[in-house]
C-alpha cells in the first residue's frame, strides 16, 4: 500500500494535529432495543473518548441520520430488533448515508455474520462487547473515508486500490497481486476496447492508458433496470428485453446480463435469509432455473446441476465484469434505493475475501483475465456454502479437465475444487480467514464453543477459562479433584440456611437413578453438584439441573432429555448428575442426618477471616478441601443402590 | 467469633452499620458474596468490567445498569410466559426475539447462568419444542430470581458499607 500523501480524509485528519486528535471525539450513534446493553456500551464508548448518541429505536436513528448527514461518523446497531429489521437499517445507513456500520449481536454464528457482510457491515461484534474491541472501531471510519478519497483523487488507481485498500490493516496482500491486477486490466482493455463509456461515471481521464471504459451502474441506471425487470416480471426478465426497455445507450446486453445475474443472486439471498430457508432443494431449483436461463443466453455448455456458481461466473466473464465499477455507487445513492446496493456490498465487502482467494489460486491459471473472477467466485463460494446444507456442492465431475474445453465454467469449478481441496467445507477456507480479519472475531469464534459445545468435560474446563480467568486456575483445580468437595462450602452453608432440602433432592433423584448407567457418572463427576438449596422457594426439581452449571458453562444436555420424557418429573433430565450428588450426600449425611454436617464444618471457619480478594478466598477453600479430598472422592462415589436404600 | 451470613438487619432491627459493623467487615462481606456468585457461575468477568466502568463520573453505574436490567428482564419474562401460554403456539420467532434481547442484556452485565439458560431455551425454540421451552422458561425464572436476590443483597451491603465508611464509631477500626 504505497499511496503516500493520500492518507487524509475523514474526521479530524486534515493535518498532523488533527490526526493526533482522532479518534477522540468521533461521533457514534448506537442503536439497540436492549437498554441494558446500550447503557453499558454508552459508558464504554464515552470512556474511549467518543461522542455517543443512543437510541432504542431504528426509526429514530434513521431520522437523526437523515436530518444531518454529517452529524455522525459511525453507527453501531443491533441486527435483531423487534420493530425494525436491523439488516435493513444496516443497508440503508451504509448506502444512503455512506457511513460505516458495525453490527452487534448476541450471537456470532456464521450465517448471521455473513448476512451482515452482505448487507454492508464494516464489522460484527458479539455481545458482550469488550473495551479492546471498541478502542479499534475508529479504523472503519478511516478506511471508508480513505476509500472514497482515493476514488475521487486517483481514478486511475481505482481498480488496484479498491482491492488493496479493502484489506489494509487486516490482511497481508500477496506481493505479486498488483501485477496480476494490472495485467487483468490490460486484458480487459484489449477485449473491450469497442465498448463505449457509460453515462454516469466515466472517471477515466487518461486516454493514453487505454483503460477499459467501465459500465457504472449508477442509481438512475439501476433504477431503469429495476423498472424494466419489474415490467417484464422477474422470471421473464431477459437481458435483451431489459436492454430494449431501458433504452440506454452505451450498455451492452452482456452488461445487462451480468447485472441481472447479480441481481437475481441478491434477491435469492435476501429471500433465502428472510425466510430462513434451509432447504437445499430450493436453491437447486433456483439454480436449475438459472441454468436454463443461462443456456438461452449464451449457449455455453458444461454446467452441472448446481450451476449457480459456474453460470454466474461465466456470465460475469462474458460481460464486462469489473468489480470496482460498482463502487461508483458509493455515496451516490440518494434515494435510499436498496437494490443497487448489493453490488457495492459484493465488492466492498468481498475485496477482503476476494483477496484471499486470489492468493490461494494456483499459478497455472491460464489467462490472467480470470483475476477478476475470483472475487465473484469467492462470493459464490460463500453463497454456496452458506446455502448448502448437506454438503451438496458443485458437482466437480471432471471439472479440472474442463479447463481447456470451456474456459469459464471449467475455470470456476477448478477454483471451486481448489477451494474444496483446501478444506473439507468450501466456506471455511474463506470464512475462517476472512473472519480472522475482523475485529473481535476471537470473541465470535470462541463464543459458539463456549455455549454450544456442552457435552464434553474438556469443553467444560476450556470454557470456564473464558468466563473468569482470575478464578480459572482455582476452579480447574476443583474440577480435577472433584468439584464436589469444592462446593462443600456453599452447599453446606446453604443447607444450614435453608435446610431440609436434602431429602427432597434424594427423593427426586430416586426417579432417575435406576435408569442410567455408571458411565454417565464419570462424565458428570466433575460437575459440582451441591444441593438445590440455592433456590429454595421454587422447589428442588427445577433447580437441581441448574447446579450442574457450577463450572460456568451450561451443560444443559440434561434439558433435551427433559423434553423427551415430558411425563416424568423435571428431574428425570438431570438425574445423572444427581446420582453423583446423592452418593456424595450419602457420605456426608450418613443417612440424612443433617447434624453430621456440623462436624464437617471447617475448623477455623474461613468466614472469620477477612478475605480481601476473591483469590484469597478461593485459595483458602481449596487448601482446606484438599485435605478432605481423599475422604470424599473415591470409587464409592458412584451410585450404589444399597447405600441409597439404607439412607432413604 | 463466627460471623453469620450477612443478615443486614439484626434481630434488634438495626442496620449493621449503626451497630458499628465497620466498613471493613461489610466490604469483606461483599467480596465474599461476589466470590460465591463467581464460584457458582452466576456472574462472570463481565460483571467485573461493569465495576471497572464505575468511576467518579458515574458513581452508581453498576446499580443503574442492573436496575435497568431487572426491569427489562421482568418485562421479557412476562412476555415469554404469555407467548408460551398461548393455546396455539406457532410463532417461535417472537420468542426468539425476546430471548435474543434477554441474552444480550444478561451477557452485558455478566449474568452468566441466565445467559446459558437462554442458549438452551433458544435451542428449544429452534426445534419448535414447546415442552422444552416451558422447561427452559422455568429454569430461566429460577436463575433470574436467584440472581436478582443475590444482587439485591449485594447492593444492600454496598449501601451500608458506604454509609459505614462515612460514620465513625470508636469501636471501629
Amino acid at each position: 500500500m504505497t499511496v503516500e500523501g493520500n492518507g487524509r480524509g475523514g474526521v479530524g485528519m486534515r493535518d498532523e494535529g488533527g490526526r493526533d486528535k482522532f479518534p477522540t471525539g468521533m461521533r457514534v450513534l448506537a442503536v439497540d432495543d436492549d437498554s441494558t446493553f446500550l447503557k453499558v456500551l454508552e459508558k464504554m464508548l464515552r470512556d474511549c473518548k467518543y461522542h455517543v448518541t443512543t437510541t432504542n429505536d431504528g426509526a429514530t436513528a434513521l431520522r437523526l441520520l437523515r436530518e444531518n448527514r454529517k452529524s455522525f461518523d459511525l453507527v453501531m446497531s443491533d441486527v435483531q430488533m423487534p420493530e425494525i429489521d436491523g439488516f435493513k437499517l444496516l443497508e440503508t445507513v451504509v448506502f444512503e448515508m455512506d457511513l460505516p456500520v458495525i453490527m452487534l449481536s448476541s450471537y456470532g454464528d456464521t450465517k448471521l455474520v455473513m448476512r451482515g457482510v452482505y448487507h454492508g457491515a464494516s464489522d460484527y461484534l458479539v455481545k458482550p462487547v469488550r473495551m479492546e474491541e471498541l478502542k479499534n472501531i475508529w479504523q472503519h471510519v478511516i478506511r471508508k473515508n480513505f476509500n472514497s478519497k482515493l476514488k475521487n483523487d486517483c481514478p486511475n488507481l481505482d481498480k488496484v486500490n479498491d482491492r488493496e485498500v479493502g484489506v489494509v490493516g487486516n490482511m497481508a496482500a500477496s506481493g505479486d497481486l498488483p501485477g496480476k491486477l494490472t495485467k487483468r486490466r490490460k486484458e480487459q482493455n484489449e477485449d473491450d476496447e469497442d465498448e463505449d463509456s457509460e453515462d454516469g461515471g466515466q472517471e477515466n481521464e487518461e486516454p493514453s492508458s487505454q483503460k477499459k471504459p467501465r459500465v457504472v451502474w449508477s442509481v438512475e441506471l439501476h433504477q431503469k433496470f429495476i423498472n424494466a425487470v419489474n415490467q417484464l416480471g422477474l422470471e421473464k426478465a431477459v437481458p435483451k428485453k431489459i436492454l430494449d426497455i431501458m433504452n440506454v445507450e452505451g450498455i451492452t446486453r452482456e452488461n445487462v446480463a451480468s447485472h441481472l445475474q447479480k441481481y437475481r443472486m441478491y434477491l435469492k439471498k435476501a429471500r433465502g435469509f428472510a425466510s430462513e430457508s434451509k432447504d437445499p432443494s430450493y436453491i437447486r431449483l433456483a439454480s436449475l432455473d438459472k441454468y436454463g436461463e443461462f443456456q438461452t443466453l449464451t449457449g455455453s455448455g458444461r454446467l452441472s446441476s448446481n450451476s449457480s456458481l459456474p453460470s454466474y461466473s461465466a456470465i460475469g466473464m462474458l460481460g464486462t465484469f469489473n468489480p470496482p465499477s460498482y463502487l461508483g455507487l458509493q455515496g451516490n445513492a440518494s434515494s435510499g434505493v436498496s437494490s443497487p446496493n448489493y453490488l457495492q456490498t459484493l465488492n466492498s465487502s468481498f475485496t477482503k475475501a476476494g483477496k484471499l482467494q486470489e492468493v490461494s489460486l494456483p499459478a497455472n491459471q491460464g489467462s490472467s483475465i480470470f483475476q477478476g473472477v475470483p472475487t465473484t467466485l469467492n462470493f459464490n463460494n460463500i453463497i454456496n456454502s452458506s446455502i448448502k446444507v448437506t454438503g451438496n456442492n458443485l458437482d466437480m465431475g471432471s471439472s479440472p479437465n474442463g479447463l481447456q474445453n470451456s474456459v469459464y465454467s471449467g475455470m470456476s469449478s477448478h477454483v471451486f475444487t481448489q477451494g474444496s481441496q483446501l478444506q473439507p467445507q468450501n466456506a471455511s477456507s474463506v470464512e475462517v480467514t476472512a473472519s480472522a480479519s475482523w475485529q473481535g472475531v476471537t470473541r465470535y469464534s470462541n463464543f459458539p464453543s463456549a455455549t454450544l459445545n456442552q457435552h464434553t468435560s474438556t469443553n467444560l474446563r476450556g470454557n470456564f477459562n473464558l468466563t473468569s480467568p482470575d478464578t480459572c486456575d482455582n476452579l480447574i483445580d476443583f474440577s480435577s479433584t472433584g468439584a464436589i468437595s469444592g462446593t462443600l462450602e456453599d452447599s453446606r452453608r446453604d443447607i444450614e440456611c435453608d435446610g431440609g432440602l436434602i431429602d427432597n433432592v434424594v427423593r427426586h433423584v430416586n426417579y432417575g437413578l435406576s435408569q442410567h448407567g455408571k458411565d454417565r457418572h464419570r462424565n458428570y463427576k466433575q460437575i459440582s453438584s451441591s444441593t438445590s438449596a440455592l433456590v429454595p422457594a421454587n422447589g428442588a426439581s427445577g433447580s437441581v439441573s441448574q447446579r450442574m452449571t457450577q463450572n460456568g458453562t451450561a451443560v444443559y444436555s440434561g434439558v433435551p432429555d427433559v423434553s423427551v420424557i415430558p411425563e416424568q418429573s423435571n428431574l428425570s433430565g438431570v438425574h445423572h448428575h444427581s446420582s453423583v450428588e446423592v452418593s456424595y450426600i450419602d457420605h456426608m449425611t450418613k443417612c440424612n442426618d443433617l447434624s453430621s454436617l456440623e462436624h464437617m464444618k471447617p475448623q477455623g471457619s474461613i468466614y472469620n477471616a477477612n478475605y480481601e480478594s476473591f483469590d484469597e478466598l478461593m485459595n483458602a477453600v481449596i487448601k482446606r478441601d484438599h485435605n478432605r479430598e481423599t475422604m470424599l472422592m473415591d470409587g464409592d462415589m458412584l451410585f450404589d443402590a444399597s447405600q441409597l436404600g439404607s439412607c432413604i | 467469633m463466627v460471623r453469620p451470613m450477612p443478615h443486614i438487619f439484626t434481630s434488634t432491627g438495626l442496620p449493621l452499620w449503626l451497630l458499628g459493623w465497620g466498613a471493613e467487615f461489610l466490604r469483606a462481606e461483599m467480596s465474599r458474596l461476589l466470590a460465591l456468585l463467581f464460584h457458582q457461575g452466576v456472574l462472570d468477568e463481565q460483571f467485573l468490567q461493569l465495576q471497572q466502568l464505575q468511576d467518579e463520573s458515574s458513581p452508581n453505574f453498576v446499580y443503574e445498569v442492573t436496575s435497568i436490567y431487572f426491569s427489562e428482564s421482568e418485562k421479557l419474562l412476562r412476555n415469554l410466559k404469555l407467548l408460551l401460554m398461548e393455546k396455539e403456539l406457532s410463532d417461535y420467532r417472537k420468542i426468539e426475539i425476546h430471548l435474543n434481547q434477554f441474552m444480550g442484556s444478561s451477557s452485558s452485565i455478566g449474568a452468566n447462568r441466565v445467559r446459558n439458560v437462554c442458549v438452551t431455551f433458544r435451542a428449544a425454540t429452534e426445534e419448535n419444542n414447546r415442552i422444552g421451552c416451558l422447561r427452559a422458561l422455568e429454569l430461566l425464572e429460577n436463575e433470574y430470581y436467584y440472581l436478582k436476590n443475590k444482587l439485591h443483597e449485594f447492593f444492600q451491603i454496598e449501601q451500608q458499607r458506604s454509609l459505614a465508611a462515612r460514620v465513625r464509631y470508636p469501636m471501629q477500626d
